[in-house]
């Protein structure tokens, strides 16, 4: 009998949102609309798994911004409160829709799953739901992977090791600080890579990393087992490779499973369609109209005309899709299997996201699949720590500069759209090295407005901006918070050489910006020794195993 | 691509532009007639570049998902950036194996002196195309030069080899003779293809022809699969 086996990664994300000076901040949403839709869903399914003795594993990336906001106080007494707001919805939807059928089931799945997410959320988690992937990291059915303080995109700050640097440090310091143990993987964010990264992650205890497929296939020393074995860095980094084939079954926009006409629609909402006199007292300022999450047609296909969603027919189409997964994972392994010396293995990350919030029966499929792989002999789940146990040995290979974005580079997060923030988050980066230089060792009010300069730096380098400007979804707010985090930086920049800091601009800009609690401003410096970024071309060779 | 690199170009190095830009070259072409082809090239394939704006992903977007109408307008106590931070540079980033990004800056007193003096005739972006990161200018493997004016700030640059580094050079030309004012950091550009190897593995082979290299949307990453690997790839296992 081949055997094989499946990596499944999931990287949860979002950017640093709070507003306390604001108490119906719209973007704020996002985060509530992901604990709803997906971290607590997915919750969820672990759980069930424990219950019922499923044997699983999963690698998960849990981002810094992300676990500061699901720890912050003021964003979980705001989640309670739209908790409660679309509860309230339910409650009225399921009389509204009173006699439609389906669209009465839906009603009470979602005033259900609010009064659920409510219910765990303040009893079993004690409104912090890192708990609850906490007690699965130390089961050791999860794997979490730390990432990069802010998620910034990595290649484009290769001109800016420090600031790489501190990206990578602080994203691994925040997840000691939360999980209580050093991770062994690092989640680049978008898969991108560069050349020179694998030294600053080795230098940081990292293991391994996961690049996209033509990261390593494009590697200078052709991996002659593809994508199906890692590869090791020169200095003994493990580097993953993401399967496309397996990726693409659910991430393909037309072929994947989400796209399937069975399934809920993400689009159509009532937050579009109703009256606002109905809607008022559940969209921001009573009048913006947004998504809400009480959607109620299926996708049906390329058509306005949706067909109401039909959950049996949904929940058949999940178990389908799960074992058409398994189905065509058990095919390649068995015929990779048959060229290879070593057991294959296939790495699937993917968005957490995409699981709830966008793919609403996304938690369901993947419990399925976890379930079906649990009874099935060909493929077992398998966490890349306990993979590179069992094999430590691996073809040496630099992987090429890559990431899963379109076209598989840097284009997603520089190109017209929002080629103009490099300048000024680079301009940012640089401040905070001078100011490294200047005040090496500082106390006090000043070692405050330093660290609040470092925060601010980090967060000026997100992703989430570029990303944001590119598709065209909030660019006034991407653009605001990049030009407020440069600003502020410049502000701490120009205060101290004045030697005036304002207390007051200070604390109001902690309190806003209220993250990384153990932050080191000196984390910006870097004695210039030892620059992993020069730039250098890789030596090709053929394929040549070392071990 | 700036006509100059091409000009200087030997037929060897614009036969392999034309593979790297994937166009059908007749084999009684002339050296003139291929230079046009692989301009014209060259040019589709920068505005296809300048006008991709498609999503990187639907999930993604999706936890965005704000109406751009309603997520807030710029606020009147909105700040503005510096256009400028009164210094001379110039930085270079890649982009992808085929297109890098540039953005320079030019001291607030010597942009008014180019405004006001009559020598002045425009600024220039000399690409250097290096064997080494530490190579000179002068050991340059080719280069070619990109006219800006004095309101631009960034540009992007089409890169017409890989497995080389570039370096940038800002300067000013007046009466004809060029100052310069500023170098760049260099790049390294990969291959951003298959490394070329032979080794007789026909398991290498199969195996890399199910890692779905044929279905990557990498631009150009077709153009290096070698033919052996291309006859294996079975569409039934890769596509289920």
């Amino acid at each position: 009998m081949s055997h094989g086996h499946l990596i499944l990664g999931l990287h949860a994300h979002l950017p640093y949102i709070r507003h306390p000076e604001d108490g119906d901040f719209l973007e704020e949403n996002w985060l509530y609309e992901a604990m709803a839709e997906t971290y607590l869903p997915l919750l969820r399914v672990l759980n069930r798994l424990e219950t019922d003795g499923v044997p699983f594993r999963i690698a998960l990336s849990l981002s810094p911004t992300l676990v500061a906001m699901l720890q912050d106080e003021l964003l979980q007494e705001r989640f309670v409160g739209y908790t409660e707001r679309m509860l309230e919805l339910g409650e009225r939807e399921v009389d509204r829709t009173s006699g439609q059928g389906s669209m009465q089931t839906m009603a009470r799945s979602y005033r259900d799953l609010h009064e659920t997410n409510l219910r765990e959320f303040l009893d079993d988690y004690e409104r912090d739901i890192t708990r609850g992937f906490d007690f699965h990291y130390k089961r050791g059915r999860l794997e979490i992977m730390a990432t990069a303080a802010t998620h910034a995109y990595l290649p484009l700050y290769v001109q800016h090791p420090a600031a790489l640097r501190a990206q990578i440090r602080v994203g691994i310091e925040e997840h000691t600080r939360v999980f209580g143990k050093a991770p062994a993987g690092f989640w680049l964010p978008e898969c991108g890579y560069s050349p020179g990264m694998e030294e600053v992650l080795s230098d940081h205890g990292i293991r391994y990393t996961i690049v996209a497929t033509h990261g390593l296939i494009f590697a200078d020393n052709t991996p002659e087992s593809g994508v199906y074995k890692p590869t090791l860095c020169k200095n003994g980094l493990a580097v993953f490779g993401r399967d496309h084939a397996s990726s693409n079954a659910v991430w393909s926009e037309d072929e994947g499973y989400p796209s399937d006409p069975a399934y809920r629609d993400f689009y159509r909402d009532i937050g579009h369609d109703l009256p606002l006199d109905y809607l008022g007292p559940y969209l921001p300022s009573g009048s913006l109209r947004m998504n809400t999450g009480f959607k109620y047609y299926r996708v049906t296909g390329k058509t306005n005309q949706k067909l109401p969603y039909d959950p049996a027919l949904a929940a058949q189409r999940v178990q389908e899709h799960a074992d058409n997964f398994l189905y065509l994972l058990s095919k390649r392994i068995k015929r990779l299997s048959s060229l290879m010396e070593t057991p294959p293995t296939l790495t699937a990350p993917f968005d957490a996201e995409l699981f709830g919030h966008w793919w609403y029966e996304g938690p369901k499929w993947l419990e399925a699949v976890v379930r079906g792989i649990a009874q099935n002999d060909s493929v077992s789940l398998v966490s890349p720590s306990e993979y590179l146990k069992a094999y430590p040995t691996h073809q040496t290979a630099t992987p090429s500069f890559s990431s899963w974005g379109t076209k598989g580079y840097s284009e997603v997060w520089l190109d017209g759209s929002n080629d103009w923030v490099y300048r000024h988050v680079h301009k940012a980066a640089e401040r905070m090295y001078e100011l490294v230089e200047r005040y090496p060792d500082e106390s006090g009010l000043r070692q405050r407005a330093l660290a609040q300069a470092a925060r601010e730096a980090l967060l000026s380098q997100a992703s989430d901006w570029p990303f944001i400007m590119r598709a065209g979804t909030a660019v006034p707010y991407a653009v605001r918070r990049v030009k407020d985090h440069v600003a502020n930086v410049a502000h701490v920049y120009d205060a101290l050489s004045r030697g005036n800091i304002g207390t007051e601009w200070l604390t109001r800009v902690e309190r806003q910006h209220k993250l990384f609690p153990n932050l080191d401003y000196r984390i910006f410096g870097w004695n210039g020794d030892k620059d992993p970024f020069s730039a250098r071309l890789p030596q090709v060779k053929g394929p040549k195993t070392d071990s | 691509m700036v006509r100059r690199f091409l000009a200087d170009a030997s037929f060897e190095a614009l036969l392999r532009l034309a593979d790297t830009y994937s166009v059908e070259v007749p084999e009684d072409i002339t050296r003139d007639e291929l230079e046009e082809l692989v301009q014209e090239a060259a040019d589709e394939w920068r505005e296809e570049h300048a006008e991709s704006t498609g999503a990187t992903g639907d999930v993604e977007e999706s936890k965005y998902d704000v109406q751009a109408a309603v997520s807030g307008s710029p606020a009147e106590d909105e700040v503005e950036l510096p256009e400028s931070y009164n210094e001379t540079r110039i930085v270079l980033m890649l982009r992808d194996p085929s297109w890098a990004f540039a953005y320079w800056d030019i001291r607030e007193n010597d942009q008014i002196a180019f405004q006001k003096s009559d020598k002045f005739e425009g600024l220039t972006i000399r690409v250097f195309l290096l064997p080494e990161p530490d190579s000179g200018s002068e050991d340059a493997r080719g280069t070619f030069d990109i006219p800006v004016s004095l309101i631009d700030n960034r540009w992007y640059i089409n890169l017409p080899e890989q497995e080389i580094f570039y370096r940038l050079a800002l300067y000013a030309v007046e009466e004809g003779a060029e100052r310069e004012l500023a170098l760049s950091n260099v790049i390294a550009v990969p291959r951003g293809a298959l490394a070329d190897f032979q080794n007789g593995h026909s398991s290498a082979d199969e195996i890399l022809a199910q890692s779905g290299i044929q279905d990557l949307d990498v631009p150009a990453s077709g153009r290096r699969i070698p033919q052996r690997i291309l006859d294996l790839i079975d569409e039934d296992l890769v596509d289920g």
